[in-house]
């Protein structure tokens, strides 16, 4: 049986820095803010989760700049 | 649904709030778009689509042929969606030139329902722009798939405009390759440097030219910014540092605004503004019970006119709607600051909702509040209801939203097993409502009454699937105690689960042969169901009204059963869910009763189209009897065999023997006997059992094998027990059955036994207008050599003898309408070449008129002749003599 797991450690970076307001939209990442902008990084179960968190920051108007993942 | 025009929106400006910033360039642009093409405007939240849409609706003098719909916050439900573009089209092409309404029902046909909006908008004879708003949030899979057809096959006047947060999967790339697709994307929409000064002097912001440059800057042009940012800057006292601030921060940019914004506004605007997210509409009752205040109408109103992201969702100004990102804003702000009050907010709001009916937002709400228990009790509460008024998706998108623990509900498993009833297995639901009840000791003792009542209901249900009457009864038998003792609270539960209990029960009693009792439970549900307005019930009692009356009541009745079942299901926008085609099935058997194949075949057609494998076989086993019989009359004996196999195979699938299945097995015969398999005939017939060979229809079987044989005197004898009356058997079975006997005796050389027989065929066919059985026996002869003055029944002799001589059969007793106003000379023209394939521009090009004379032609003979659609208006005009019958089957 392949050891094939779905979760996995990403990061998701956006521009401008969030409030604790705009972070509390994503409770299941910490946030880091760098030059101007935020990176999201956490676990997240699965693919549907990750569209989850870019649906949401879709909703919020944010800029999405990058997305990387890792193998948790 | 959103259903505010363009005008009123323009309104808002007109009222001295900050007007909207004329966009030329991009106006005209939409404009451009708009020869009949698709306009896709994808941009991120905030970035000012919709006003620009709107404005570009007023501006361009088109608001009145524009159909606006906004899709509903993550839309599950593709009916709801199709309905609003429906109602919406209909609003803005004229109630007269576009004839289709629909009312929702539990079988949504998406498919089909695009289907004859095209065939509606076929029609257009002027312009008309649809626009689909937050098309992001149509989250309904198949109305995606509908969209995508329906844009691809949009008539050439239906300019589509779609708004949304990014693009879609709908096909679009083919549009553009074809050069039909005008884009408008977030770079169009920001604003230039003039438009955001424009912007900001239109609100009374007096800042330097350099601090709008840098505003401007920050903001990239981005509109939601930038009105945010005049929203704090109104009045502000320095307005230049308020700017450079804003530049110096990194936050992002509505992130910043939005928290200045409510820092700015006074206490009771702020609680307002935040208290008030966490509902989709707010009027201001239920903003009152939210702050805990009074005032709030006048707060909103105030906040509309200052063009603070609320919008006003009818004239009347009562409801209002938040931009959406400006709501999420709010929300995710009173979490931060006040998240102990949201599930009691949420818990307010579900009350409140419950208190004013509307069901649906109590239990989302709920829901939000995590009160799972009450979620639960309400959705249990109303669930039914939602069902008959063709709420299922939404139904299912609440079941779904509870969590799986909260699933261990014994009145939310009884609702997941309600559910599987349509388009699940029998299987599924018995297992559901055996863990329901299994698990019924959670639920609260006032409550017991009616989840009792629910599970005698599914079971009904569930036994009638079977057809399984035995069951049936005894499900009723309970469930008439219950809801004999039910306190009156409950009452509007009450009807209906009765209503659809006693519709379950009748339709059970229909198939098994049970008349009197299948008659008064379903005169009961229709009384029942027009009175508490469920048009899906009162549709499919008229139809086994019908089918009833077809069976062994009159003819007449079970005509106007049937065609009022249909005129009900038209009215209501259904002409194609399953439900829908029993009517037109029962219908053509009595047609095909009554020799009139022609209108048989295209009812026949009509149940057809509406069929689909997963109907109930009881009613599918009628429609497969009804194309046996039709056949047989054209003659065409194999595919009469293979219609009565497929109804026999139908019977073996119920538990109880169906009112048709000996008649099934008796014409299965009689197929294979005229096909002159008479091995196989004879084969059929000893597998019959004890029990078939006692019904009429077999014995008429036998009797046909016999004389095929030339065994005249071996008929006789086998078909004395139906003359007798120990073999009995339906009407159509009886007449043929004196037929046949009749040829026997002609064969026998009895002369006087044979015209005793047809006269007696006669007599029996007489009352119903019964005309088929002389069609399909070789009576011809005999009933040419019937003495005339000897019979008392002349004039149906005639008929059916010019019938089987190839001219048109009358029209039914009592049925030869009158037309209230006649048709025109122009118009007969016209419904000449109704029948035809050609198309109304066809027709004009024969006629030397124009397509849109054409078009008013067929507007007004569609009323004369009391009809909505081309096919209907030929059968009419048939029926009133207006048109040629066309060509008779032998």
């Amino acid at each position: 049986m392949d050891d094939y797991v779905e979760s996995a450690h990403y990061e998701i970076r956006v521009r401008g820095v969030l409030s604790e307001a705009l972070l509390g939209a994503f409770p299941s990442l910490d946030a880091g803010a760098r030059d101007g902008e935020t990176v999201l990084a956490g676990t997240l179960a699965d693919q549907a989760a990750l569209y989850g968190v870019l649906a949401q920051i879709e909703a919020l108007g944010l800029d999405l700049i990058e997305v990387r993942r890792a193998r948790s | 649904m959103s259903t505010s025009t363009a005008a009123e929106d323009a309104g808002t400006a007109a009222t001295g709030a900050p007007s909207v910033v004329a966009r030329k360039p991009l106006l005209e642009r939409l404009s451009a778009g708009g020869r009949g093409g698709v306009t896709l405007v994808s941009a991120p939240a905030g970035s000012g689509k919709t006003v620009v849409l709107r404005s570009w609706l007023d501006q361009a003098g088109v608001g009145d042929r524009a159909a606006w719909v906004t899709v509903e916050r993550g839309e599950q439900d593709a009916q709801r969606f199709w309905l609003s573009v429906i109602e919406e089209l209909r609003a803005a092409v004229g109630a007269d030139a576009f004839v289709e309404t629909l009312a929702p029902t539990p079988a949504f046909d998406g498919a089909a329902v695009v289907e004859r909006l095209l065939a509606e908008l076929g029609s257009l004879d002027e312009p008309v722009v649809l626009v689909i708003d937050d098309l992001e949030e149509l989250a309904a899979p198949e109305a995606q798939a509908q969209l995508e057809i329906l844009l691809a096959r949009r008539p050439p006047l239906l300019h589509v405009v779609l708004a949304t947060r990014h693009d879609p999967q709908l096909g679009l790339h083919r549009l553009r390759l074809a050069g039909e697709l005008t884009e408008i994307r977030a770079a169009d929409l920001r604003f230039t440097l003039e438009e955001a000064s424009e912007l900001l002097a239109g609100s009374g912001v007096l800042l330097s030219d350099e601090g709008v440059a840098q505003l401007h800057g920050r903001t990239e042009g981005w509109v939601a910014g930038l009105r945010l940012a005049a929203l704090s800057l109104a009045g502000h006292p320095d307005p230049d540092r308020f700017v450079a601030e804003f530049s110096g921060s990194e936050r992002a940019v509505a992130d910043y605004l939005l928290a200045e914004v409510l820092e700015r506004q006074p206490d009771s605007v702020r609680r307002l503004l935040l208290r008030t997210s966490i509902v989709e509409r707010v009027n201001g009752a239920l903003a009152d019970v939210l702050t805990g205040a009074y005032g709030s109408e006048g707060i909103l109103l105030e906040l509309e006119r200052v063009n603070a992201f609320v919008v006003a969702l009818d004239t009347t100004r009562t409801w209002f709607r938040y931009h959406s990102l400006f709501a999420d804003l709010l929300r995710l702000e009173l979490r931060r600051s006040e998240s102990d009050v949201v599930d009691g907010l949420h818990h307010a709001a579900a009350e409140w909702y419950a208190k004013h009916g509307n069901v649906v937002e109590s239990i989302r709400h709920a829901q939000a509040a995590e009160d799972w228990a009450y979620a639960a009790r309400l959705f249990a509460d109303h669930s039914i209801g939602l069902f008959y008024r063709g709420q299922r998706a939404t139904s299912r998108a609440l079941l779904a939203a509870f969590p799986s623990d909260a699933l261990g509900d014994p009145e939310l498993i009884l609702h997941s097993a309600m559910e599987s009833l349509v388009g699940g297995s029998p299987e599924d639901v018995e297992a559901g409502i055996d863990f329901a009840v299994h698990n019924s000791s959670a639920v609260p003792p006032e409550r017991l009454h009616r989840f009792e009542v629910k599970v005698g209901a599914l079971r009904l249900a569930l036994a009638r699937r079977r057809g399984d009457l035995g069951a049936v009864l005894g499900e009723m038998q309970s469930l008439s105690a219950l809801l004999d003792e039910q306190p009156p609270g409950e009452i509007a539960l009450g009807n209906e689960v009765r209503a659809g209990t006693l519709l379950n029960l009748g339709i059970a009693e229909v198939w098994s042969s049970r008349p009197e009792e299948a008659e008064r439970h379903l005169e009961k549900a229709l009384e029942l169901a027009r009175r508490i307005e469920a048009p899906y019930i009162e549709v499919r009692c008229l139809t086994h009204l019908g089918v009833l009356s077809g069976l062994h009541g009159s003819f007449a009745i079970g005509r106007e059963r049937t065609m009022e079942a249909i005129a009900v299901a038209e009215a209501n926008g259904w002409a194609s869910e399953a439900f829908v085609g029993v009517a037109p099935a029962a219908l053509a058997g009595i047609e095909v009763s009554q020799g009139r194949f022609e209108e048989a075949h295209s009812w026949l057609e009509r149940a057809e189209q509406a069929f689909r494998a997963e109907l109930e076989p009881a009613a599918e086993l009628l429609l497969h009897v009804v194309r046996g019989l039709l056949r047989t009359a054209q003659g065409r004996h194999q595919e009469a065999l293979d219609a009565f196999r497929a109804a026999a195979r139908l019977e073996a699938l119920l538990v109880s023997p169906h009112a048709l299945g000996v008649a099934t097995r008796g014409f299965l015969v009689q197929a294979l006997v005229r096909l002159g398999d008479a091995a196989a005939a004879r084969v059929t017939l000893a597998e019959m059992t004890e029990e078939d060979r006692d019904w009429g229809e077999t014995r008429i079987a036998l009797a046909s094998l016999h004389l095929a044989e030339g065994h005249a005197q071996a008929a006789v004898e086998a078909l004395a027990p139906v003359f007798d009356g120990s073999a009995p058997a339906l009407k159509l079975a009886t007449v043929q059955a004196f037929l046949l006997d009749a040829l026997a005796h002609d064969q026998l050389g009895d002369t006087p036994g044979s015209e005793g027989s047809i006269e007696r065929a006669l007599q029996h066919a007489e009352p119903d207008g019964i005309v088929f059985p002389f069609v399909i026996t070789p009576v011809q002869a005999l009933l040419e050599r019937h003495p005339r003055h000897r019979t008392a029944h002349a004039a149906l002799l005639s008929d059916i003898l010019d019938l089987l001589a190839g001219s048109s059969p009358p029209a039914p007793a009592g049925h030869r309408p009158q037309l209230r106003e006649e048709l025109s000379d122009s118009e007969l023209r016209v419904l000449r070449y109704l029948p035809s394939n050609l198309s109304a521009a066809e027709i004009g090009n024969e006629l030397y008129l124009s397509v849109s004379t054409i078009k008013t032609h067929m507007r007004h003979i569609y009323v004369k002749l009391g009809v909505h659609r081309r096919t209907e208006a030929v059968d009419r005009a048939r029926q009133l003599g207006l048109l040629a019958p066309s060509a008779r089957w032998r």
